[in-house]
């Protein structure tokens, strides 16, 4: 099958049978080894993407549903500012996410501030129950989020809450 | 002639709309329905999937992902995904946003379908709770007919109706409803697949001290309406005296003990719920 998608902002094609993974496809036809195949059962969160502007689980979904959708990887949006948010705010903490997990910690921040720029302790937990980084203090993700919402409100506000 | 690569050849469909889908089924009637897929691929963990012989996908159907509201009733389209739902605001029930945030988790609610979730094959899914305990209805849809059915009635008898009719769920409807005390569960493994857990759902509405409307349910490998004790509580005064609540843990024990027989970890855990959920009303 001729799957023509839009992939970290450029146009691409990936031939493949209708039954490979996204996360497959994206390691191996374009060489994105950000994105993990880690659980292929939508639970760890290693495979992470953003497709069609939602934070998906890339092992569960099939290739024929990409044709013509848009997806980014890690690697695509390390070259946007709103990354540049998120690792100033690891940095002003002295952390940062294990290589293992980036891909999920990172992404998942993403997802959570592009929704609610100031969320509560409660929807940063519930966004994060199902990544199990061992390197980093729940705790101290708590703070971090904080740190990086107020950054980013102030870029885009020019003051923080 | 056999394939000696062993390649699948799997036939897709991306219908438009509803008059293309059941055109297609119409052709191929095993097709198998595809929403976010959710159901259909967790647990499949070889690199590649195992599909069906011929699939329709529902993700570009247009009537399947409209939303809208009256002054009664929220209607949700079956392909909306999880996600979708709870970024409506407060207009969704207290207790579907409750339920919908226990399920999978962040990822999986962008995919899964409020559809799919509603027929999965694990077990009951969590949010037949606030479905059948609001008294929602889902249109089925077939090539030449359309007509609702009950959240509780379609749990009994539901997928047998879609089997033969060759109709799917296209909207869920809502009724707009407050309730003065609401109280949610989740049994078992937060935010995982587990056979053995399910959620356990109170509703209630008290004016003037007294309980003017009450539904209580549990969902798991079986669901539990306590029918008799919403009966029972109906006109009393809150908070419901000791003596009362004895009384009625007793009836409710014999019931789920009928119910979950072989599981002690159930029973004690919905009967724990009960008390809990009660006591706070």
């Amino acid at each position: 099958m001729t799957i023509p998608f839009i992939l970290n902002g450029e146009d691409v094609v990936a031939q493949c049978s209708v039954d490979k993974r996204l996360v497959d496809i994206l390691r191996d036809t374009f060489k994105l080894t950000g994105t993990r195949a880690d659980c292929r059962n939508g639970v760890c969160g290693a495979c992470s993407v953003i497709f069609n502007g939602r934070l998906v689980p890339s092992c569960l979904i099939p290739a024929f549903k990409v044709k013509d959708g848009e997806v980014i990887t890690i690697e695509g949006f390390k070259q946007t500012i709103e990354y540049q948010d998120i690792i100033m705010g690891f940095n002003q903490s002295g952390t940062q996410p294990c290589q293992f997990c980036e891909t999920s910690i990172i992404l998942t921040i993403e997802a959570l501030l592009s929704h609610n720029l100031r969320p509560e302790p409660q929807d940063i937990v519930a966004a994060f129950v199902d990544i199990q980084c061992r390197c980093l203090d729940p705790n101290q993700l708590l703070d971090i989020i904080k740190t990086i919402s107020e950054i980013r409100q102030k870029r885009l506000y020019g003051r923080s809450a | 002639m056999e394939d000696p690569h062993n390649i699948p050849h799997n036939q897709v469909f991306r219908p438009y709309n509803l008059s293309e889908l059941f055109s297609f089924w119409n052709r191929f009637p095993d097709a198998v329905l595809f929403a976010g897929g959710t159901d259909l691929l967790r647990g499949q963990t070889k690199r590649l999937f195992t599909f069906p012989k011929t699939f329709i996908s529902l993700d570009k159907v247009e009537e399947l992902k409209k939303i809208s509201r009256t002054e009664r009733y929220l209607e949700i389209g079956a392909a909306i995904c999880l996600s979708d739902i709870l970024r409506l605001g407060k207009i969704v029930p207290e207790g579907m946003v409750a339920i919908i945030n226990s399920i999978g988790n962040l990822r999986l609610r962008n995919l899964a379908s409020i559809g799919g979730t509603i027929l999965s094959t694990h077990r009951y899914s969590d949010l037949h709770a606030i479905l059948i305990a609001q008294d929602a209805t889902y249109e089925l849809k077939s090539a030449s007919n359309a007509r609702w059915i009950s959240a509780s009635k379609f749990v009994t008898s539901g997928t047998e109706l879609l089997q033969e009719e060759q109709a799917l769920i296209s909207r869920i409807r809502i009724p707009i409803s407050s309730w003065s005390y609401v109280f949610h569960k989740k049994i078992g493994l937060l935010n995982r697949d587990d056979p053995d857990g399910g959620t356990f759902l109170l509703l209630c509405n008290t004016e003037k001290n007294l309980i003017m409307d009450l539904r209580m349910i549990f969902v798991g490998s079986k669901i539990i309406r306590f029918k008799d004790l919403e009966t029972n509580l109906l006109g009393q005064t809150v908070p419901i005296g000791e003596k009362s609540m004895e009384s009625l843990l007793v009836n409710c024990s014999d019931l789920v003990a009928s119910e979950m027989a072989e599981n002690k970890y159930l029973q004690n855990s919905i009967l724990r719920s009960i008390t809990v959920a009660l006591s706070g009303i």
